[in-house]
Parts: structure tokens; sequence; C-alpha cells
């Protein structure tokens, strides 16, 4: 008797379960453009607290954006000067604790405005969302998002976007156990109509800082190569046997790091929302791989030998996840 | 300063709830409490084992005593602290219920070896070590170059590169896994 009432009662319901599913849908992936629209062109400085597991860290982000592209830096608030600055398609890491400055390039195929980088239709394959209520976050009001994975590959996300400008205000980054990997939260946010110049310059570099940088014409090379889908040269010779539900080949290329003579080969997979990076190396002889399973925080890096090869992978997703997709690299 | 304050402070710390707004400008603006907030790293790194000390600590003998144990790795046992455990921080006194967090192994990678090595809690004699620089360097890199390409990143701007410098290196806990536990 029970039973029978119970499936009724599922029965009965469904078709609600469903409609409140399709309705929430639409209005989730309209809060995601919102939101994405919002980290590329929106002025603004603001003050955030950071926790990775237990280490806890306040940082300012002040961020500008013109028809021209946008530009970015991030201060580390402890004092010691570490930065990271984005700006003409260079990424400028300060890290004054190794008096070193690191400069990569950007995706050069990066276009601006980005396009929105998810497809919901097909992520809902691989997560479920839900709109819930409206929240006060750094004296505004935040709209609460849950993202649920449906395995335990990838992370569960809660997200609190600002209700006028869309803005991420507070973002959590959960594991299948429901812990909280990650987090950050505005404590303070401005939004402007301009950002002056000066505020997005880096504070003064030592002359004793090493700089490093791959040589430009090489970066460029590499990249004209890499360039045509068609082009055999392009074709990167190794490929993931094994991928989890959901992830597929978002890009390749070659690059060189900036402190390494040799040249890498750098694939990236992605289910439409996490991504994970596989980097293939030709043995140096230098002690600097890793081998095995590590962590920082929402990070998971996986390393093995290949032959006369390293792999390495990096993503944001389970250790589980990373380590699956670095056994399973092989050489066409 | 406050009761209250140092409460939302470890609560937030704790997971349980959010650091309330004045609390968090408090924090901003007062050095006083960026000092007690820096202690209170201190503080659990030591009580987790990410503090480097020579001397032999209460710390060490606790992760000495679970180093007969297999360390796993992602499945972090939840730290059990309540009030009382906040109460005594100024005496570093420990509730003898913590249990291992990550435990930052470093095992100078000379040879390269194809599995994965088994990770071990070091011995009561020997302080706790890290990945080499040089493999964290390496890894610094590469996730500044998956930042630039991954859809996270494009979804959220910068905050990602928050991973890379919101702590120095010699504070970051890069926690190397036995992942034979994995499934």
């Amino acid at each position: 008797m029970r039973s029978a009432k119970f499936f009724y009662t599922v029965l009965f319901c469904t078709p609600f379960l469903a409609f409140a599913d399709a309705v929430d849908y639409q209005k989730v992936e309209s809060w995601l453009h919102k939101m994405h629209h919002a980290a590329h062109m929106s002025n603004y400085v603001g003050t955030f607290v950071y926790q990775q597991d237990k280490q806890l860290s306040a940082m300012k982000i002040i961020h500008a954006a013109n028809e021209l592209g946008e530009r970015e830096r991030l201060v580390s608030l402890d004092n010691s000067g570490r930065e990271i600055i984005r700006k003409e398609n260079r990424v400028i890491c300060i890290l004054p604790d190794s008096k070193s400055v690191v400069v990569e390039k950007g995706r050069p195929d990066a276009k601006f405005p980005p396009a929105f980088p998810m497809s919901l239709e097909h992520l809902q394959h691989q997560y479920s969302f839900v709109l819930e209520k409206i929240e006060q976050v750094a004296g505004q009001r935040a709209q609460k998002i849950v993202i649920k994975p449906n395995d335990n590959l990838r992370y569960g996300h809660r997200l609190w976007v600002d209700a006028d400008s869309g803005l991420l205000l507070k973002s959590h980054l959960i594991d299948d156990k429901g812990r909280l990997v990650e987090q950050f939260m505005f404590t303070q946010i401005k939004f402007l109509n301009e950002v002056p110049d000066e505020m997005l310059e880096p504070q003064e570099i030592g002359k004793e800082f090493v700089w490093y940088e791959a040589a430009r014409e090489e970066a460029e090379k590499n990249q004209a190569a890499n360039n045509s889908a068609t082009d055999d040269k392009a074709v990167s010779r190794w490929k993931v046997r094994r991928l989890p539900a959901g992830f597929s080949e978002d890009m390749q290329r070659q690059h060189q790091m900036p402190d390494s003579k040799s040249s890498i080969e750098h694939l990236v997979f992605s289910d439409g929302l996490a991504s994970v990076s596989v980097f293939i190396e030709k043995h140096q002889n230098k002690p600097d791989n890793l081998v095995g399973g590590s962590r920082l925080g929402a990070i998971n890096a996986y390393g093995r030998q290949l032959d006369k090869y390293h792999v390495t992978v990096v993503g944001e997703v389970p250790q589980i996840t990373v380590k699956r997709i670095c056994e399973s690299v092989v050489a066409k | 300063m406050d009761d209250n304050f140092k409460e939302s402070i470890s609560a937030f710390i704790d997971d349980e709830h959010d650091i309330p707004e004045q609390d968090l400008q408090q924090l901003q603006s007062d050095s006083e409490a960026r000092a007690l907030w820096q202690r209170y790293h201190l503080i659990r790194d030591v009580m987790t084992q990410h503090y480097v000390s020579r001397s032999n600590t209460l710390a060490q003998r606790i992760s000495a005593s679970i180093a007969n144990e297999n360390v796993i790795s992602i499945s972090e046992k939840r730290v059990r602290r309540g009030r009382r455990v906040w109460q005594q921080v100024a005496g570093f006194a420990m509730a003898a219920t913590i249990a291992a967090v990550a435990i930052i192994v470093v095992q100078q990678q000379n040879t390269l070896q194809p599995t994965p090595q088994r990770v071990t809690v070091a011995p009561i004699t020997t302080a706790p070590v890290r990945l080499t620089s040089a493999v964290e360097n390496k890894l610094s890199g590469y996730l500044v170059n998956h930042n630039e390409y991954s859809a996270t990143v494009r979804m959220q701007g910068m905050l990602p590169y928050t991973r890379i410098v919101s702590v120095t290196p010699s504070q970051r806990v890069v926690e190397k896994i036995n992942t034979n536990a994995q499934r």
C-alpha cells in the first residue's frame, strides 16, 4: 500500500519536476552568460579572500576592459609583492620570493570579447543546475547557483552572481564528498567607469630579478605551425585513450616554456566546465618532473614517464581524473 | 579585538560559516587583526603538519603515531576542532583527535620511476618534506599555461590565477598523493 502511494506520488510529481528543471536550465544559462560577460567586460576594483584547503589569503584585483581588450592585475595583500598582470596577450607573473618574473604568452587565437565557452545542452549530461535563493555578498544581492556533477570525476560548484552586474562575487568548489576544496569571496567591490592606468601597473621590479620569457620568434613559429588543423605538422603525436565521460579535446599546441630550451606539447581537454591540460615533454636531464600524484588545493596533477617522454596532467578536477587521463596517454 | 571576531575567523577556516562583513573590514584595516590572522595561519599549519620545524613538537609526535596508517591521500579526514582547541591556541596544545590532513612529502627524485611511489609519513626524527622546488616550479609553469586555456578561466577571469599567487611557494601546500588508494 505504502509503495503504491509512493509510486503514484512520484508519477504525479515527475512532470512538475521536469518542468522545474527546464525553467531552471534556461534561467541558469542566462545567469552564466551574464557572469561570463561581466568577468571580461567590467571595470572594477575589489578585494577578496581566497581559501585553498586550510590556507587563507587576501587579494586585490583590478580589471579594465575597452574595445581593444582587457587588462587585469591580481595582487597578493600579504606584502609579499606577488602579482600577476594580464595584458596585450601576455601573462606576467611577478614572484619576489624567487626574485623572478615569468612571462607567458596568452592564447593567440583569443578573441575579444571571448565567446561563451560552455554549451549547457552538452553540460547537462554531466551536471545538474539549480537556481537557489538570493543572498548577500560584499554588500550586494547575489543569485546563488548550484552546479552538481553526476559523477566523482569532476568538482561541483556553488556560485553567487551579483544580481545587478553579473560579476561572480563568491564561489565554492566542492568535491564528491561535499567538502569545500576551494573558495573565494569578494569583501569589497567597486565598479568604475574607467580604471586609471597606474592601477594596472606592477610595483617596481628590482634590477636583480631574473626574467624568464620564451623567445618570441620560437613561440610564433610554433604557433604558425599549429594554426591549421589540416596541416599534418600540427597534429599531435599523442592521444588520450581513456577520456572521462563528457571530455573532448579542446585544442593542442607546441609550446616553449620560458625557462627551458625544449619544446613541449600541450593538449587541453574539457567537459565544458572543467579543463585538464596534458603536457608532454622529451626527457631533459633534470629532476624536475612530477612522478605520481600531487595536489595544490583545487588543482590536481599526475605525472609519469612514457618511453623517452614525460607526461604531466594538470587540471581543476579530482585526482582520480588526472590519473586516469595521464595513464591513458599513448603515442598515435 | 573581541572574541566574536576571533570566533568568526576560526569558523570561516573551519568552513562553518562565512566571515561577517564587518569582520572582514576589520581584517583589512586593522594591523592587529591581520597579525591574528597570520597567527591562525601558523597555528593551523603546525596543527596540520605544514610547518617545517626542527624541534620535536607535539605535531610531529602525533604525525609519527599516524605514520603506521596508510597515508591516503585525497580523502582528507576532517580535523575535529571545537572552540576549546582555538582557545588553547596560545600554547599550541592540540586535541588528540587531530587526524592527518595533507602530509607534505618530499623525496628527492633523483631517479625517475615509472610507478607512483608509496607515500609514508616521516618518522619522528625527520621533519616533513615537500616536493622539490624544481618540481613545484615546473608545475607552476604548467599551471600558468593551463589557466590560459581552461574553460574556467574564460568563465571566471583572473580568479584561477589566485591559486598561483595567493601564498608564497614555501607556504604552498603541494601534497603528494598515494594513488594506490584510489579506485
